[in-house]
């Protein structure tokens, strides 16, 4: 019974990302784009509750539905974008439909490869009945200040440094000398 | 019917494609750079089923690192896309084409 709901939350969490995914690339409009990937975002965030992950479950919401959507679309605000008109990138029909037909043997093999692989490796021991036990939150931080303790703050160095560059970026750009109004 | 490591590798894959087939069709670099974003995610939905899997939280630790750059790559990314557009006074990819100044 229990494995039936988890199937059934499965299979409608994982279509709804999929659908949503699709819209993200068939639709003119930015903003339309933009508002169906945050519906894959959350959709992905269920398949995490499902993977008993609900650690990064709250980070996909947190960061990608929050931080990341919040910028893209005040970028395309801010740059004022209207619905493309001409929607393909190589304009002939025939090499979208090449392209499209690659991309499609593409994901047919990782299909193929996933469904018939056979994956076996050393057990870490960590079961879901531990998670229920300890909670997701403290092993992963258990973890990670331990073992990872030194890609942890090499990733604070590396946002230090995006942070660094998107300032010059956005104050010294070419738009220096002639809008200096601004 | 019981959910198996491989459904969610499938889902992973077929979400990782319709990325690589946004990343390729579309021309707008916003549009471009959500199907990045996309692909990511899917490639996020495999460490976690993994690590879940092999019962460890090394692929959870990973997961975290691999939103904290991709946090960090949409704010330069965005930023390159506005001073772009500055130049160009469009996001077109197509037009963008030229590396001179």
């Amino acid at each position: 019974m229990e494995s039936q709901i988890t199937a059934v939350l499965f299979y409608g969490f994982s279509s709804a990302a999929v659908i949503s995914a699709l819209l993200v690339i068939t639709k003119k409009n930015p903003v339309t784009s933009a508002i169906s990937l945050v519906v894959t975002f959350f959709s992905i965030s269920a398949i995490y509750i499902l993977l008993n992950s609900q650690f990064i479950a709250i980070m996909q919401v947190l960061i990608y539905a929050g931080a990341i959507m919040v910028l893209i679309i005040f970028v395309i605000m801010l740059l004022n974008l209207r619905p493309a008109d001409i929607e393909l990138k190589n304009r002939t029909v025939s090499k979208a439909v090449l392209v499209i037909l690659i991309v499609f043997i593409m994901a047919l093999s990782l299909v193929a490869i996933v469904s018939f692989g056979r994956f076996s490796g050393d057990k870490g021991g960590i079961t879901p009945e531990i998670i229920a036990e300890t909670g997701s939150v403290q092993l992963i931080a258990r973890a990670m200040f331990s073992k990872y303790l030194l890609p942890f703050e090499l990733v604070s160095l590396l946002i230090t440094i995006a942070i660094i560059g998107v300032v010059i970026l956005s104050r010294s750009g070419p738009g220096k000398e002639n809008d200096g109004g601004e | 019917m019981i959910i198996t490591l491989n459904h969610y590798l499938i889902l992973s894959a077929i979400l990782f494609s319709i990325g690589t087939a946004g990343v390729l069709i579309r021309r707008n670099a916003i549009i471009i750079f959500m199907s990045i974003e996309l692909m990511l995610n899917a490639v996020n939905i495999t460490l976690v089923a993994f690590s879940r899997c092999q019962e460890q939280v090394a692929g959870e630790v990973l997961v975290f690192f691999v939103m904290a750059v991709a946090a960090a790559e949409a704010a330069v990314g965005l930023v390159i896309l506005i001073a772009a557009n500055r130049y160009r006074n469009s996001v077109d990819v197509d037009e963008i084409s030229e590396l001179r100044g």
